[in-house]
């Protein structure tokens, strides 16, 4: 018995290895059918944990409170910059009857569990197929990028992290616009691989997807440059990872496709111009 | 064997829930997201810690079929290849097994050392596979890191089973009770 069993599971791991994308949809369809009837006992559990992460953080509620008051002085200056460049925009934008691309609307999934393996990084989220998630779309948290969608079941969907092994990512770092490979290691903070010349690059500069080859959609934040203790460029994320709880999904298909194919069915060229416009457009800012 | 029914198989499978309810649950927080934070130290794998720690004590409450069906569960709810270490620790379990008469006489340091030699052959053989068969692995470091505190961990998880959920080594008074040979 021990003999066969050890064979078949020989066999289940070359099926995995060799089709892997199959194998892979049937571990989402088990997940799927597993993991959603535990979601009563997963929450409170969760809760727990974090409520226990909150009331130690109260031990330091002192310096926390200057801390905050600091910074929402800060704030409060940005704030009124903000609006004035906000109304400016808003201006400048009518005046030169920019459409913005309708696509980037999003849904909200709460997270279900971590990968359960201290060498891996993702999520599953609580939002599948039936919500019309499809593979491959980004998710955010408030502010910053987390992750993309890798592994669409009925109910749930796995979000791999931009901290996974797996996770390549086409940046752009602003101001100085470089292109580089935002490539997760397993660490806090995710390599910037590829770059051409970093001299122009200071920690703090922003960075923003780049859109290139249609993963995501482009100048969405991911974080800050900061250099590592040995020597190698990084990527603070903006995303809060320590809590994530909900995920934000960008319903978004790559704008590149849909000029493709709508300049191959439709003989006008005008919708895909305009779209083309738009992007480099959101790519200068 | 004692037979179906007798207080013997009854204490059996007491042990057996009692080594199931705790692999669940073991399973069940290692998918609570909390650690979405990677770096720093990893936690124990106190999943085979447990298994391994119930197989050298008492084989009969973990076997074959049991280990498989957590290890296998284990495997899919993780991220991690299908099926290849649910074969690998059945196959280090399945060699305990045959050691634990020889650990009953022995102290724990030779116990620990035989865990941390065959916890490590594990991790390596894994790595092997992987890398024969194209898969990436994670890195050497890491994995190193994780293994110290597995091994270090193990104590821990010995007495949780002696003083907690009573796996113990069977004394050769109860081996004549059980039926088993001595």
């Amino acid at each position: 018995m021990v003999g066969v069993t050890l064979v078949v599971l020989l066999a289940v791991f070359l099926l995995w290895r060799i089709d892997n994308p199959r194998a892979e949809r049937l571990r989402a369809a088990f997940i799927d059918r597993v993991v959603p009837n535990f979601e009563w006992a997963l929450l409170p559990v969760t809760r727990a944990t974090r409520m226990i992460d909150d009331f130690q953080s109260y031990a330091r509620i002192y310096e926390q409170n200057q801390e905050l008051r600091r910074e929402l002085q800060r704030l409060k200056s940005w704030r009124e910059a903000a609006l004035q460049l906000e109304q400016e925009n808003a201006s400048l934008l009518d005046l030169n009857k920019v459409r913005l691309d309708p696509k980037l609307t999003f849904i909200t999934g709460v997270v279900l569990t971590d990968s359960g393996s201290p060498f891996r990084q993702s999520a599953l989220i609580n939002v599948g197929r039936r919500d019309g998630i499809i593979d491959g779309w980004a998710t955010m948290d408030g502010l910053g990028l987390v992750g993309r969608i890798t592994g669409v079941g009925e109910n749930t969907s796995r979000v791999v992290l931009l901290t996974d092994d797996n996770s390549r990512i086409p940046v752009t770092i602003q101001p100085s616009g470089r292109r580089a490979i935002m490539s997760g290691d397993n660490t806090a903070a995710p390599i910037i691989q590829f770059l051409e010349d970093d001299d122009k690059i200071r920690p703090g500069d922003r960075v923003f997807t780049s859109g290139d080859g249609g993963v995501f959609p482009p100048a969405l934040l991911a974080g800050q440059v900061a250099r590592a203790s040995d020597g190698r460029l990084r990527v603070r994320l903006a995303a809060d990872y320590r809590r994530l709880e909900f995920l934000r999904i960008l319903r978004a298909t790559p704008v590149e496709t849909i000029a493709e194919s709508d300049a191959g069915v439709i003989s006008g060229a005008q919708p895909a111009t305009d779209l083309s416009g738009a992007d480099s457009g959101a790519d200068d800012g | 064997m004692p037979t179906m029914g007798s207080p013997a198989a009854l204490h059996i499978w007491i042990g057996r829930a009692a080594y199931f309810g705790c692999a669940a649950l073991l399973i069940f927080a290692s998918l609570v997201p909390m650690r979405f934070n990677p770096g720093g130290v990893p936690a124990p794998d106190l999943l085979l810690a447990l298994t391994f720690s119930t197989v050298l004590r008492r084989p009969d409450f973990a076997p074959f079929w049991l280990v498989f069906a957590i290890f296998l569960l284990a495997d899919t709810l993780s991220g991690q290849p299908l099926a290849l270490w649910t074969g690998i620790v059945l196959i280090s379990t399945e060699f305990l097994r045959t050691q634990e008469r020889r650990f009953r006489e022995l102290i724990f340091p030779f116990e620990w050392a035989f865990f941390t030699a065959v916890f490590f052959l594990a991790i390596l053989a894994n790595r092997i596979i992987l890398t024969v068969a194209l898969v990436p692995v994670a890195d050497f470091g890491a994995q190193m890191l994780y293994f110290f505190v597995t091994v270090i961990t193990y104590p821990l998880v010995v007495l949780f089973c002696y003083a907690i959920i009573h796996i113990r080594k069977i004394t050769p008074g109860e081996a004549v009770r059980l039926g088993h040979r001595l």
